[in-house]
């Protein structure tokens, strides 16, 4: 049973082994790209990582906007209680996503 | 920083003929796989520095596409759902052989696993192609699609399954 399976996966690995010269344009294309291609700057990301800090603070907000608005009165309740602590958690979760991001784009990961 | 790209005009030189081998099997027309292939290239470009490349660079390249790959299937399955982009299978990749119910030539063999692998779902197609065509290991392939080692032998186990089934049907293992 085992011979069969080894069998079979030699079956499969022969017939898709399959290689093919890209078209001449195509592989021409890639390289001229690859030759061209300059890093992007940090400086020149920054407003990319605006964007996505904005975006998820807006994000919690939302969350926390639908979390105020449930029928439960416990939860209301619970919120409206503890709603400073739940901005300063807001703007900190903010603040470590920033960071975080920074130290992505640092290392050349395009956010 | 990112990859050197003297580095990367080396891989497309050395595994380009792999890997738009690889595309041209993921990808349902030589379009899609044209632009796979380009994607790849310059998703590797964007990447970090620190990625190792000294392994399994082949396998590598091909992990990008398949992600690349599942990101835009993904991006398309509502359009898709509404209405199909693609109607039908590339009838070159698949072109299947008359068996005539005998034992399969080398040839036919090929154009059956090959019709088969098409057929099946992404998400059994993407780890059969990483795993035969790239020589990834599971644990490659798990860390490469995010998911669990597990999750990769039983996709590789359900489509040997149906693949073993399908060939079966069309004469294969006869005597």
């Amino acid at each position: 049973m085992a011979k069969h399976n080894n069998d079979f996966d030699q079956t499969l690995r022969t017939a898709l082994h399959h290689e093919e010269e890209p078209p001449a344009a195509l592989q021409q294309a890639v390289l001229q790209q690859i030759r061209q291609h300059q890093p992007q700057p940090v400086e020149r990301q920054i407003p990319a990582l605006l964007i996505a800090v904005l975006g998820a603070m807006q994000t919690i907000s939302m969350v926390a906007m639908v979390i105020f608005f449930l029928p439960s009165t416990l939860v209301f309740e619970w919120a409206a209680r503890n709603l400073v602590g739940l901005a300063g958690l807001m703007i900190i979760a903010g603040f470590v996503l920033a960071f975080w991001l920074k130290r992505k784009q640092k290392e050349g990961v395009p956010s | 920083m990112a990859i050197d790209p003297v580095m990367a005009e080396e891989l497309a030189t050395t595994y380009g003929a792999a890997l738009y081998g690889f595309c041209r099997k993921l990808a349902f027309t030589r379009q899609d796989a044209d632009d796979l292939y380009q994607q790849t290239f310059l998703r590797l470009l964007a990447m970090p520095a620190r990625v190792d490349l000294n392994d399994t660079p082949r396998g590598f390249l091909m992990a990008i596409a398949a992600r690349i790959w599942a990101d835009e299937r993904r991006k398309y399955a509502r359009r898709e759902r509404i209405a199909p982009i693609h109607s039908g299978w590339d009838v070159e990749t698949v072109a299947g052989a008359d068996t005539g119910g005998g034992q399969l030539t080398q040839q036919e063999l090929q154009a059956d696993v090959q019709a088969g692998v098409n057929q099946l779902a992404d998400s059994l197609r993407v780890p059969v192609l990483l795993y035969y065509m790239g020589d990834l290991s599971i644990a490659e392939i798990a860390s490469e699609l995010h998911i669990p080692a597990g999750t990769v032998k039983r996709r590789l186990f359900q489509a040997r399954q149906l693949l073993r089934q399908e060939m079966e049907a069309n004469g294969y293992g006869e005597a």
